[in-house]
């Protein structure tokens, strides 16, 4: 038999559909340690060292070919005894955790101050009345002083700083940054928790604010709105609008309520033809801000003759659900501990 | 506070044909807020906020006259009925009337009290544009008497009382402070309970007739046959009225306006106001002199201010003409020589005018904050505080490190309660503590953290099964008052687990230099240790002996974070690579209590030469262990024999060469 019959009657062989095991036994049939490649090979013994070169070199061809033709039919095998296999089975869990909202809200704020050259400080929370009102011209018949205002702690009054307290806002730091600085220029954002005796769907006893604190020669209302406008644009959106409306605070004079326009109705009011329920006719309020009153200038070592300043107080909870447009019915939940709502950031 | 006043009201006193949308919407952006608009049949009624310091805005008057300055004088036309009223002369008219009654005052209580006597009145109802304007604002009309008196008030802002002198025994009004509690029936026929302090009249029978600034006693109250009353204009002590409205809780609008402070001077308007109305709808006619007590009288207020330091403070070049106008479109009188400006203060805005820098206010709201650019404010360099920018940066760090290992954030309240505190055995009476806490769940300032996170996981239970749960944020401390940023971690796994993660958090922030050291914390279970870094110790990690029937074990740590931050590196020193080959070597060791893993490494790195790292590569039941050594040189290759010779020192060195055989 020629080799080219052995090959013709392996290529008849291998057109039928062959099992694993079919192609194993394939496999001893031709290359197996009596198998027809080394019969073939036997052969050689008696043939001259011309054609012993030339029929071997034949063989060897023949058995490339074979080891060739099973490895690819090998690899096309699809293996009906293989294990079950769903790539999509999410067989191991991995635990995602998560940030509170607060912390995404903090790290975006002071990355957006920082770049404006606005140091981060960090003040005390329980802090004395001097700091939190007195220093501030707030004066100890206000209102914000009563215990129904403010949070007071039982520990001895000092003559010179009063009661301790909970710091019921962030501008305590105010005073205390400009003690610390010794003198202008300031550039202060102050992130702090702050306390305050209510407790229903719409506030917590604590609560987190940031402080925005400028001073130094030649500051004037036109800053300050500058500056809101570029914290606004960076937070909320380059289309968001501000617009400064005026208020009353002790410690600041004028004092003006930033509101920002509704990114719901594009600050006209109107939504699907209806007012819009989100805003004030197309305005949300921000917060409070207003030129440093000379008062505190002076309670931090400041001339106030000689410079101006402004400053900010933002609610924290209150520009995160604004930022993202969440709809939280009750704001206690922000400090529950309620893991179904904080694994959702 | 927030007042509700009629748009065709106010028209009486400011004449426009602005829609009352306009009139709000631009209102709102120089003064007083317009926060709603409410349709009520051929009215618009205003729903405004008024800020503390400007109570004078509480009333018709007040927001017609900030309408003057919001407004150009094309656009309406501000009418003030009162600026030529001389109440001299008013007074005068009086004079010779002979109804008798006697008043007496404290002087702390009241800084005006003006009194009149009316007799022949008819109580009745009161006149349609009465009735009516007072039910768009939303008050109930009740008679003329009453009516008027309540017209009066929101016209031009004066709480007023009118009492029947018929019902005032011996026509004697004494003012007093409650001693002792005592009950009063008011107006509304309530019985509230007065405490010492509060301000009251009694009568000639020492019966309680009025609480005054809040509300009417019902013995001394108009009834519908009373003829003869005693109108009365007072001006109250603000702190005391307050004190008193808060405590009861009656917030009445009288209430609110008293304890704002209100000006003396416009007591002059309402008297006569008070006086022409009951006249004409009343019936009455006036009885007595106008009694007026006034031992302080106001004195004008005059600021000197310089125009440079009014526009520098603006931001925008205001010619001089222009702050003027506006000022006395506000009521000021300005007088200009060149730069200096003296600016008379109108007598209404006595209590909130005192600076340049309320001048400025006042200039640059009427002139339009719109109108003003936006400039970021000048860049500088400010030295931050090292300290705290490195706390700030670390903070962040091991925040998103644990969120990445699956850890959930959580912030809880800074306070805690009594029974919390006990149930971690600590003594209250070293915490911090709220005077007057709004519950009892929020009492005294947190000491630790981790009994927050255990009560998170209590009230997660059944919505999660395994808990990863930290917390950074601040303790307080009464003795010394110190406050301590710290950092809790709690697992529902055992001690080896959360001695794993705080191990993690170190040397990420290379810190290789702790250690753990049996502790007895008495909250902790028996698997406990101190956390040392640098011979300090830090914080704690255990088992806490606390479980819960779903989680059999909970493990907690609790670091000093700020002195972790302290020694936390950001790059370490690079320990060169090998140059030769690492020769490995594994030694198992059977821990005791002489024996710790943390004496094995310290001796370890202390005393074996060319010791490159160790690492545990295999733990039996927590005692038993595997441990790989690896050595290497950087001048040349090491032989079996120069190890072989080191690992002898080591277990020389740790007295346990008898159980080693190499
Ligand atoms: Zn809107």
């Amino acid at each position: 038999m020629d080799i080219s019959d052995y090959k013709q009657r392996f290529d008849q062989r291998i057109k039928q559909k062959l099992s694993k095991s079919e192609l194993e036994a394939l496999k001893v049939e031709y290359l197996g340690r009596k198998g027809i490649i080394r019969q073939l090979f036997s052969t050689l013994a008696g043939l001259s060292s011309l054609d012993k070169k030339k029929v071997g070199q034949q063989i060897n061809e023949f058995k490339f070919y074979i080891e060739q033709k099973l490895s690819e039919l090998n690899s096309k095998l699809v293996e009906p005894t293989q294990e079950f296999f769903d790539p999509s089975l999410p067989k191991i869990k991995i635990k995602k955790g998560s940030l509170h909202p607060i912390t995404y809200a903090v790290e975006e704020i002071s990355s957006i101050f920082s770049k404006i050259s606005f140091v981060r400080m960090s003040y005390n929370e329980v802090e004395w009345e001097f700091y939190s009102f007195s220093a501030l011209n707030i004066p100890a018949d206000h209102p914000a002083r009563d215990d129904v205002e403010t949070f007071f702690l039982d520990y001895p009054e000092d003559k010179k700083y009063g009661h301790l307290i909970l710091s019921p806002h962030t501008s305590s730091g105010q005073v205390r940054e400009m003690l610390r600085l010794k003198q202008p220029p300031v550039r202060m954002i102050n992130i702090a928790k702050c306390y305050r005796p209510n407790w229903d769907t719409t506030h917590t006893p604590m609560f987190h604010q940031f402080e925005g604190l400028c001073i130094d020669k030649g500051i004037n209302i036109t800053h300050l709105k500058g500056t809101i406008d570029y914290f606004v644009k960076q937070y909320f959106g380059e289309n968001r609008q501000i617009r400064l409306r005026p208020y009353d605070f002790r410690f600041t004079e004028p004092s003006f309520e930033i509101d920002i326009s509704c990114a719901v109705c594009s600050g006209t009011g109107i939504y699907n033809e209806e007012k819009c329920r989100v805003c004030k006719s197309g305005w949300l309020e921000l917060g409070g801000s207003g030129m440093v009153h000379p008062y505190v200038l002076r309670s931090g070592g400041i001339d106030p003759d000689i410079y101006s300043g402004w400053a900010f107080g933002f609610g924290i909870e209150r520009v995160f659900l604004m930022k993202e447009g969440l709809q939280v019915d009750d704001l206690r939940v922000f400090y529950s501990g309620d893991l179904r709502f904080l694994s959702e950031f | 506070m927030n007042i509700k006043l009629s748009y065709n009201w106010i028209q009486d006193y400011f004449k426009t044909d602005l829609s009352a949308q306009d009139f709000a919407d631009r209102l709102s952006l120089v003064g007083p807020s317009i926060e709603r608009i409410e349709k009520f049949s051929d009215d618009f009624v205003f729903d405004i906020e008024i800020t503390p310091n400007r109570v004078d805005m509480a009333c018709v008057l007040g927001i017609a006259q900030e309408a003057n300055a919001a407004f150009s004088s094309s656009e309406g036309k501000f009418f003030n009925p009162f600026a030529k009223f001389n109440y001299s002369k008013f007074k005068q008219g009086f004079s010779g009337l002979g109804q008798n009654f006697e008043i007496s005052l404290l002087s702390d209580g009241a800084t005006r009290y003006i009194a009149v006597a009316f007799s022949g009145v008819r109580v009745g109802p009161s006149p349609d544009f009465i009735a009516k304007r007072l039910t768009a604002v939303g008050i109930k009309t009740i008679n003329n008497i009453v009516d008027i008196s309540n017209y009066v008030m929101l016209e031009l802002g004066q709480p007023n009382h009118i009492f029947d002198l018929n019902r005032i025994a011996k026509a004697e009004l004494k003012m007093k402070r409650i001693e002792k509690p005592e009950k009063i029936t008011l107006l509304d026929n309530r019985t509230v309970r007065l405490e010492k302090g509060d301000l009251v009249f009694i009568d000639g029978d020492k019966r309680l007739v009025d609480l005054c600034g809040i509300m009417g006693g019902s013995l001394s109250s108009v009834v519908d046959q009373t003829e003869t009353i005693l109108i009365t204009v007072p001006v109250y002590d603000k702190l005391s009225i307050r004190r008193t409205s808060m405590r009861l809780g009656i917030r009445t609008d009288a209430a609110v306006l008293f304890e704002k402070g209100i000006d003396e001077e416009r007591s002059e308007w309402a008297v006569k106001l008070l006086c022409d109305l009951l006249s004409k709808y009343a019936g009455g006619r006036p009885a007595s002199e106008i009694w007026d007590f006034y031992p302080e009288p106001y004195k004008p207020i005059k600021i000197k201010s310089d125009y440079q330091r009014i526009v520098e403070l603006i931001g925008v070049k205001i010619s001089r003409d222009q702050i003027k106008t506006i000022l006395e479109r506000l009521g000021f009188a300005v007088e200009i020589d060149s730069d200096k400006f003296v600016i008379t203060v109108p007598f209404y805005r006595k209590n909130d005018i005192a600076t340049v820098q309320d001048i400025v206010e006042e200039t640059a709201r009427v002139y339009g904050y719109h109108k003003l650019p936006s400039r970021l404010s000048p860049f500088v360099l400010v030295k931050a505080d090292e300290k705290i920018e490195k706390v700030f940066e670390y903070q962040s760090r091991v925040k998103h490190l644990l969120a990445d290992l699956g850890f959930n954030e959580v912030m809880n309240y800074s306070m805690t309660d009594e029974q919390t505190i006990k149930k971690f055995r600590e003594d209250v009476n070293n915490y911090l503590k709220i005077t007057v806490p709004i519950s009892k769940r929020l009492e005294y300032m947190r000491q630790y953290l981790f009994p927050s996170l255990f009560d998170n996981a209590v009230a997660n239970q059944g919505f999660v099964d395994e808990f990863k749960l930290f917390e950074l944020a601040k303790v307080y401390f009464k003795k010394p008052l110190v406050e301590e940023l710290r950092l809790s971690i709690l697992t529902s796994a055992d001690y080896y687990y959360q001695q794993a993660v705080v191990r993690h958090i170190f040397e990420s922030f290379n810190i290789y230099d702790y250690d753990f050291v049996q502790s007895q914390y008495s909250f902790l279970a028996s698997r406990q240790a101190d956390i040392i870094v640098k011979n300090k110790v830090i914080g704690f990690c255990g088992e806490l002996k606390e479980s819960l029937p779903d989680t059999k074990v909970f493990s907690v740590s609790e670091v000093n974070f700020e002195a972790l931050v302290e020694l936390a590196v950001k790059i370490k020193a690079v320990k060169p690579l090998p140059k030769y080959a690492v020769i490995k070597f594994d030694l198992n060791f059977e821990l005791t209590d002489n024996l710790k893993f943390s004496d094995i490494k310290t001796t370890a790195f202390k005393h074996l030469k060319n010791l490159y790292d160790l690492e545990v590569v295999d733990v039996y039941k927590n005692k038993r262990l595997t441990i790989r050594f690896f050595f290497t040189s950087f001048d040349k290759n090491l032989t079996e024999e120069f190890v072989k010779k080191q690992m002898r020192k080591l277990v020389d060195l740790l007295g346990v060469s008898d159980k080693f055989n190499f």
